[in-house]
């Protein structure tokens, strides 16, 4: 488990004092996949070198497994470090050495006979999908293998928390994806803690468990990512998950006045939030046919987030006012949250 | 054979016992000098770069002392330096003249520039794989020897190819002084007693010295860049 007590850190630089990392307090507990998104310059770079001191707050403490890192002399941060792997977005292999020496590298000074170092070595490589590469340059391989051999190299002193700074931010799609599986992969398989920081909500949605938005060096919403992804509460989190569909175009269109949302006299635009596995299709049918009112489909999406499908629709109903109203309170009743867009 | 080398250097026999033995006292002068200098310029090169702000064990004010130091050294004429240096080298060598009074004023010639160039080549370092050994708990004198020294093989032996040959001219220079070595025998033999063929044969001695140190450099590069 990882504890963040009222951790601050400030540059101070000519230009004044820079407040990069407000009083944060977050409890990260053990085997989870903890994801902190924002924007650049929001803090949370600072804030996640902070978990392995490579940069040293300014106040607060760090407890990672009960030990409070800021006491420990040099040398023993230099030993707990080693069970805190971390990797980052531009991989960091060293070039003038191989894949095979690269994750060995920070085996050194360890009990390990140089049979058991090579046996180590192999295994991560197996377990990353490398094995065939282990004489290879790191020149000579593409951001993805790079990535998978900065993995192995973080996993090599069987760590017990893995850091992952914008892992991601480097590679492609599909790359991206490949890596993230392995991440939840190594999750699983070794019951890591993994602490990631992001600019892209896609990867908070496929592999966190956890989520916390940052803006301005402090963390403006914490919570389980389908509780962030369904119901944002604050503006930044709300921002990043419009990002990760189409819905809000819809106010683009509004404000542009275009045909297919321009609304009669008895129409209203509603947005509709689903969550879990109650049956759209069917809640808005039933509310068509018992309130009289006829609904029509704008625009629509569903996530799948850890594992539990996510709907939103923007519609168009057309009836009455109080049918309308009717329709609305059957739809909440039944667990969908309806916004008014605009009437 | 031997027709063959009167006929190009006539006065090849006058000069060669005296040639053998230049020879040797250059390349004892560049050999121990350089050896020296590699080694406190290194450690100063490593110095400046971790002590710089941002750097490992960063000391703004022991920064600026080598800092400035260094370019004031740097900024003495080495015809200069070998006089000035003759109390520093009696008290080092016992002796201010011949190839060992030269080891003291080559090595401080040396040193200041040689310092610099470590210092560029170690900043050559990507400042992320420095971050990154110390994330796996490598300490402060690993991360000089396995990351800053080991990754910029290839660039130290660049900038110590450059100096090696810088070094064979001064130490010419220093024999024109009194150290003896190649500069000495040139003077004497090819200026002096006018002995043109000399100067040259000298001159294509140190390019075969100044290939050979290129060479191995190449050599070494070669092998350290993947």
């Amino acid at each position: 488990m990882i504890v963040l007590k009222d951790v601050s850190k400030t540059f101070e630089t000519q230009y004044g004092d820079i407040k990069a990392v407000r009083n944060i307090n977050v409890e990260i507990k053990s085997g989870e996949i903890f994801g902190v998104i924002g924007h650049s310059g929001a803090g949370k770079s600072t804030l996640i070198r902070c978990l392995n001191l490579l940069e040293v707050p300014s106040a607060g403490q760090v407890i990672v497994d009960g030990e409070d890192l800021m006491g420990l002399s040099t040398k023993a941060l230099n030993q707990r470090r080693k069970k805190i792997g971390m990797i980052f977005q531009h991989f960091y292999l060293m070039p003038s050495r191989t894949v095979m020496q690269n994750v060995a590298f920070p085996l050194r000074g360890t009990n390990l006979s140089k049979e058991e170092k090579r046996a180590k070595v192999e295994s991560l490589l197996g377990l990353v999908g490398l094995s065939h590469r282990i004489q290879a340059y790191p020149s000579a391989l593409s951001g993805g293998e790079k990535q998978r051999v900065a993995i192995a190299r973080a996993l090599a002193n069987d760590p017990s928390v893995l850091l992952c700074d914008e892992a991601t931010s480097a590679l492609d799609p599909q790359t991206t994806k490949s890596i993230l599986d392995l991440l939840k992969e190594v999750n699983e398989k070794l019951g890591l803690t993994i602490v990631l920081i992001t600019h892209e909500m896609a990867v908070i949605k496929e592999i966190c468990d956890r989520v916390a938005v940052m803006e301005g060096g402090a963390i403006k919403e914490i919570g389980d990512v389908f509780q962030v992804f369904s119901d944002p509460r604050s503006d930044v989190a709300k921002e990043f998950v419009a990002s990760t569909n189409s819905l809000h175009k819809v106010y683009e269109l509004i404000e542009n006045d275009s045909p297919l949302v321009r609304l009669a006299k008895n129409e209203q635009l509603l947005k509709l939030t689903y969550k879990a596995d109650n049956a759209q299709e069917t809640l808005l049918h039933t509310a068509a046919e018992r309130f009289g009112v006829k609904t029509n489909i704008c625009f629509g999406n569903i996530e799948l987030i850890q594992g539990r499908p996510l709907g939103s629709l923007i519609i168009i109903i057309t009836g009455a006012e109080d049918s309308i109203e009717s329709a609305v309170g059957y739809l909440e009743e039944q667990g969908v949250r309806v916004e008014v867009v605009s009437k | 054979m031997i027709e063959f080398i009167e006929s190009v250097i006539p006065n090849f026999a006058r000069g060669s016992n005296e040639l053998g033995r230049a020879i040797i006292q250059t390349l004892q002068m560049v050999g121990i000098s350089g050896l020296v200098s590699f080694i406190l310029g290194t450690a100063l090169g490593v110095a400046l770069v971790v002590m710089k702000k941002g750097g490992i064990c960063q000391n703004p004010v022991a920064y600026n002392i080598l800092d400035k130091s260094i370019n004031i050294l740097r900024s003495i004429p080495f015809l200069i330096l070998i006089f000035m240096l003759m109390g520093l080298s009696r008290l080092i060598m016992g002796t201010a003249i011949g190839v060992a009074g030269a080891i003291v004023p080559l090595v401080v010639g040396t040193v200041p520039f040689f310092s610099r160039q470590i210092e560029t080549a170690l900043s050559e370092v990507p400042h992320g794989l420095i971050e990154a050994s110390t994330a796996m708990g490598v300490s402060r004198l690993g991360v000089i020897f396995r990351v800053y020294l080991r990754e910029s093989i290839p660039s130290i032996t660049r900038v110590t190819q450059i100096t090696a040959i810088n070094l064979v001219n001064l130490a010419t220079f220093a024999g024109a002084v009194g150290a003896g070595g190649l500069g000495d025998f040139a003077l004497r033999f090819g200026h002096q007693l006018n002995m043109r063929d000399l100067m040259w044969l000298t001159i294509a001695i140190i390019l075969i010295l100044v290939s050979l140190i290129q060479a191995v450099g190449n050599i070494i590069i070669k092998r350290a860049t993947h």
